[in-house]
């Protein structure tokens, strides 16, 4: 369902004309991701693993069309964003990390009604598919203007607008960030359901609690390069996942490859644990 | 309807729906805007009264001054619409954290550009409303129905005009957030070059020559001559044929610019920031 080829994303200096009106995070080069090769099946759950900034919620959303890659290419069943963006967002449901994603004077039901249509659906199905979703994300009974709404209430509204058109592919930045330990089970729940209605998930998440729970795979990405990329069960096999997927983690921050190759000179800046919110593809 | 075509005009209707959902939630300020209609007919009507006899220069249009600037201010408020609609939805959502989310529905862009216009075009309608049948037609000299017939495409060219400087403004914002500097001086021009307090004529010939590269002065010109003046459209057709060509090759360059900022701040990663 997702195929990842050597995408690789050098966020530019802005120079000239741009540099002049827009307003980048740094003033440097950053370096986001290099040569990310990945894919996902029908079916699948694949976790996204990695420090602050190493480039997750950019690879997100250049998957979902929101970020042109410098390098490589992404195809989302068989579609090219850079030739068939609009076949691609007909097929991928988001979440993005930033709760503030919504219409805070709308209620949850006007928000998805509002989105499914956006989505492609006719009125009378957005309203219906509303109806279920928020059913099943236990908001039905509490529906009301999204500004009265607990961050974990807004998680789920989010959660429930990206299934509104039953995307084949569903893309999760830390959709449980949010929510209490009871609302992550039930969310980690239903990432399962939707995968066994063969729907494909990739979700990034720090909590590895909910990878082991809900996924198949993992991938771990530390500056902007996947570390390691297999079966959730390689690393959970003695019992003990979490410190396994740390033990990655550390390894890769202590020996990182070359991490300004490929970039000239001093203007350059890495994505990692050092440079939380560097990352301009972040939220 | 084509299935394209009809989930298009949905989601119009679901952008208008959600905007006047969220418009009734600050229903202070909607009263308030449309208090601004009796603030200005008040204003244009006591002007008016300073003329005893009708000044040569508005004689191509009727002679009263009281109805000259109800047309005046009705563009005026057409002008405010199109060229602040597409910056103003573009900086609440980048605020509000939604752009990213809405570019990511396959919605098309000129949809969502359009859609942003259908609720603030059905209020401005109020307004024009407002200038054109109570201001002209019943407190002032009064309208005819061929003068409005005859004034609706100048009305929707006109609108279209500014929507097209508004969408360049809009592509700025999508890449500077803040700070547009073409919506802001576009006002302030329209207010003095397009002659929609006084005409054009009483300025130095440098800015009344100036006046003419503006798609306004044409657009204003004709409603004028439409409403007030009781031409036809063999009078008008030269203007209306003149702000045609202005919109036919603006508004196609304004919705590419608008894709290549948008392509730009992909590129740069700065899409959803505010």
């Amino acid at each position: 369902m997702l195929e990842v080829h050597g995408v690789g994303m050098v966020f530019p200096r802005l120079r000239g004309l741009m540099r002049l009106v827009a307003r980048a995070a740094t003033d440097h080069e950053v370096v986001a991701l290099r040569g990310v090769d990945l894919q996902v099946a029908s079916g699948e759950v694949v976790g996204l693993v990695g420090p602050n900034g190493a480039g997750k919620t950019t690879l997100l959303k250049i998957i979902s069309t929101l970020l042109q890659p410098t390098t490589g290419h992404v195809l989302v069943d068989g579609h090219d964003p850079r030739h068939d963006a609009r076949a691609v967002r007909d097929r991928i449901g988001l979440v993005l990390a930033d709760d503030r994603a919504l219409y805070w004077r709308l209620t949850g039901r006007e928000n998805l009604e509002f989105f499914g249509v956006m989505h492609g659906l006719t009125r009378r199905d957005a309203r219906a598919r509303a109806g279920a979703l928020l059913d099943e994300v236990g908001l039905a009974s509490r529906d009301k203007l999204v500004f009265g709404y607990s961050s974990g209430m807004r998680a789920r509204l989010s959660l429930a607008r990206a299934l509104l058109a039953r995307p084949p592919l569903l893309l999760l930045d830390e959709p449980t960030r949010a929510l209490d330990p009871i609302a992550s089970a039930v969310v980690a729940g239903m990432i399962r359901d939707m995968a066994a209605e063969g729907i494909a998930v990739f979700l990034s998440s720090h909590r590895l609690d909910e990878i082991e729970q809900a996924c198949d795979r993992i991938v771990v990405v530390t500056d902007g390069s996947v570390r390691f990329d297999g079966a959730v069960a390689d690393l959970s096999g003695d019992g003990r996942f979490a410190s396994a997927v740390r033990s990655l983690l550390e390894v890769s921050s202590v020996a990182p490859a070359d991490p300004f190759d490929g970039v000239d000179g001093d203007d350059r800046d890495v994505v990692d644990d050092v440079e939380v919110g560097t990352d301009r593809g972040g939220s | 309807m084509s299935t394209a075509l009809s989930s298009n005009t949905a989601r119009l209707g679901a952008i208008a729906t959600r905007d006047w959902r969220t418009a009734k939630r600050y229903r202070f300020r909607q009263m308030l805007q449309l208090l601004s209609f009796v603030y200005a007919a008040i204003l244009a009507f006591y002007v008016g009264r300073l003329f005893d006899a009708a000044p040569a220069e508005l004689t191509q249009f009727g002679g009263e001054y009281f109805d000259f600037a109800m047309v005046g201010l009705a563009v005026m408020s057409v002008a405010g619409l199109g060229i602040g609609a597409f910056n103003e939805t573009i900086m609440r959502e980048q605020t509000l954290g939604t752009l990213e989310v809405l570019l990511v529905t396959p919605t098309p862009v000129p949809v969502l550009l359009a859609g942003s216009l259908v609720l603030p075009l059905a209020l401005t309608l109020i307004d024009v409303t407002l200038y054109v049948g109570i201001g002209i037609g019943l407190i002032g000299s009064g309208i005819t129905l061929s003068g409005v017939l005859l004034a609706f495409p100048f009305f929707v060219l006109t609108l279209a005009s500014f929507c097209a400087f508004g969408i360049v403004g809009a592509s700025i914002t999508v890449l500077a957030k803040r700070g547009d500097p073409v919506s802001g001086l576009l006002i302030q021009a329209t207010s003095i070059l397009s002659g929609a307090l006084f005409p054009v004529t009483v300025l130095p010939r440098a800015l009344e020559v100036l006046a003419h590269c503006f798609p306004v002065y044409y657009g204003i010109t004709g409603l004028r001559e439409a409403l007030l003046g009781g031409a036809g459209w063999r009078e008008v057709g030269p203007d209306l044929g003149v702000l045609a060509a202005f919109v036919a090759v603006l508004l196609p360059l304004s919705v590419w610019i608008f894709g290549r900022a948008l392509a730009a701040s992909r590129r740069a990663g700065i899409l959803g920031n505010y």
